[in-house]
């Protein structure tokens, strides 16, 4: 799977990044189609955003034979956006799975698996939900020490992105694109910044 | 004679193995990594072609593309991708390693399980893997059948001249894309490499390593490697993002390189060209089967022959013609 560069900390100071993104790619007609998934992106995308434990996953063969999906069962504890209640369970389909010792793997699929502590970004795609952007749209949670549930992803940083014209040498000598620490670590900083990014939809 | 080119194949294989590179290997769900077992893949496109390049342009791209890992990597591995001339084909599990223009929708074949289920249009293009997943047998981990999905839908495709940039404007609320540059990194996936770095952490991703031995990094936080790392893993071709245009990833870097040497090095050549037996890991082997009698059967068998005489004739050429030097198997032409 190839797709776009991707940026993720627009949810920190948003004008100041894109500004700076906008300049970054001023004059290239191109850019202006990229398809940036940001926090603000991923956000827009979804139709529902939670938080919760992946309680079972079910693979199967597509009615042909030809094809296995597997079917994500999410044990919802906290909903940070759309049309849910604690305590649902929401199914979300993926491609890939394993059954009869055949594995099918689609490469950058969001990887879902039993017991594990997630943020997922859902969409509504032909009668079934996905997550939003690929593996993008999944971001594991963990607890620290004083019980406190944080996102394992860094929402601060661009990726890094480089210009098509970009050599190795510019590469590794072209200051990084870290950015200031995020302000969302935690789950509880999520669902806010989430809660202030639907508050702004039309 | 044919001691030469192996002793020296292993001894570049070595060399790759003790660089401090960033390429990852596709997994099983027990770890083992994914690998073709045969010598060589077949690569078919479906006739349907492209809605944005005429025909003949779009067969040099991927021509071209196979050239640029055949190029790349043919001093240190047995693995060879061919061409074979396009039939009408559909991309799932068939055994035909298909590359499939999708212009009336990106999703996956129609299924009435399925519903049109369709693809994040984030993706230019999609490679799905279907593996032997049987932990502690012997063929776990035998890639069986692998198709690149190309997403007409949401980008244009183009030959992007690398100086003059896109010969084309992209279509109306789509992104332009380098045909070669799309494809050279799916062909990776194709041979099993996965993405230099990770997105989400899970019972998967937990299995993947990179050649060291580490744990891949995760994309955002690339940034904080030092400049080495930093740099192999993002001008990789098998680095999970392209901006709209880029061409870096026509060329496979000396990263990806090693991560084919090291999964097919010539030392453990099998010396054989034949397709997966798709249909005696099927449970219906008797729809699979037939599909393929049907569609493909006489086609199969000639291109089969057509592998079995490429092969043997690239093993012929690689006895007699020496091996490069390191420095010459690293040589890359910057896009």
């Amino acid at each position: 799977m190839l797709w776009p560069r991707v940026l993720l900390p627009v949810a920190v100071l948003p004008g100041l990044f894109a500004g700076l993104f906008a300049g970054l790619f001023a004059g290239r007609a191109e850019a202006t189609v990229m398809i940036p998934l940001d926090l603000r992106t991923l956000t827009q995308r979804a139709e529902l955003v939670v938080a919760g434990r992946v309680s079972s996953t079910t693979s199967a063969w597509t009615a042909d034979h030809s094809s296995i999906y597997t079917d994500v069962t999410i044990h919802v504890d906290r909903v940070l956006a759309g049309g849910a209640t604690e305590g649902q369970d929401v199914v979300v389909r993926r491609e890939g799975g394993t059954v009869d010792g055949i594995g099918m793997k689609v490469y950058g699929a969001a990887s879902l698996s039993k017991d594990e502590d997630v943020v997922v970004f859902l969409e509504q795609r032909g009668g079934h939900r996905w997550v939003v952007g690929m593996a993008q749209g999944k971001l594991s949670l963990y607890k620290d020490q004083r019980g406190i549930r944080r996102i394992l992803r860094d929402l601060s940083e661009v990726s890094f992105t480089r210009p098509a014209t970009v050599t190795e040498k510019t590469l590794s000598t072209a200051p990084t694109t870290k950015k200031p620490a995020s302000s969302i670590a935690t789950l509880d900083e999520l669902s806010a910044e989430i809660a202030r990014l639907t508050a702004r939809r039309p | 004679m044919r001691l030469i080119p192996v002793v020296c194949g292993a001894l570049l294989v070595g060399a790759f193995v003790q660089d401090a590179s960033a390429y990852v290997r596709s997994r099983t769900s027990s770890g083992t990594p994914t690998a073709w077992r045969s010598g060589c893949v077949l690569i078919q496109p479906d006739a349907g072609g492209s809605v944005d390049l005429p025909a003949a342009d779009a067969t040099g791209a991927i021509q071209r593309s196979l050239a640029a890992w055949r190029t790349a990597t043919s001093s240190c591995t047995y693995l060879v991708m061919n061409y074979v001339a396009p039939i009408p084909l559909e991309a799932h599990l068939d055994g035909v390693n298909t590359i499939k223009f999708r212009s009336d929708k990106w999703c996956h074949p129609n299924d009435k399980q399925l519903h049109d289920a369709c693809y994040d249009s984030i993706a230019a293009g999609i490679t799905t893997v279907f593996y032997a997943d049987h932990p502690g047998e012997s063929d776990d981990g035998t890639t069986l059948d692998t198709d690149i999905e190309l997403n007409e839908i949401n980008f244009t495709f183009d030959i992007i001249d690398s100086s003059l940039g896109p010969t084309r404007s992209p279509r109306p609320k789509t992104t332009i894309a380098d045909l070669e540059n799309t494809l050279v990194h799916e062909l990776g996936h194709v041979q099993g490499l996965d993405h230099t770095c990770i997105f989400a952490d899970s019972a998967a991703t937990a299995l993947e390593t990179d050649e060291t031995g580490q744990k891949p990094p995760h994309c955002d936080k690339v940034g904080d490697l030092p400049p080495d790392a930093r740099v192999k893993i993002l001008s990789a071709t098998m680095y999970a993002s392209a901006g709209p245009g880029e061409v870096l990833k026509r060329t496979p870097e000396a990263d990806d390189v090693a991560g084919i040497c090291t999964s097919y090095p010539v030392a453990k050549d099998p010396m054989s060209c034949e397709a997966a037996d798709v249909s005696s890991y099927t449970g219906s082997g008797c729809e699979i089967g037939a599909r393929l009698s049907e569609t493909s059967g006489l086609w199969a068998t000639l291109l089969l022959a057509l592998g079995v005489l490429i092969h043997r004739r690239r093993m012929a050429a690689r006895v007699a013609i020496p091996v490069r030097g390191a420095g010459d198997r690293n040589r890359h032409t910057p896009a």
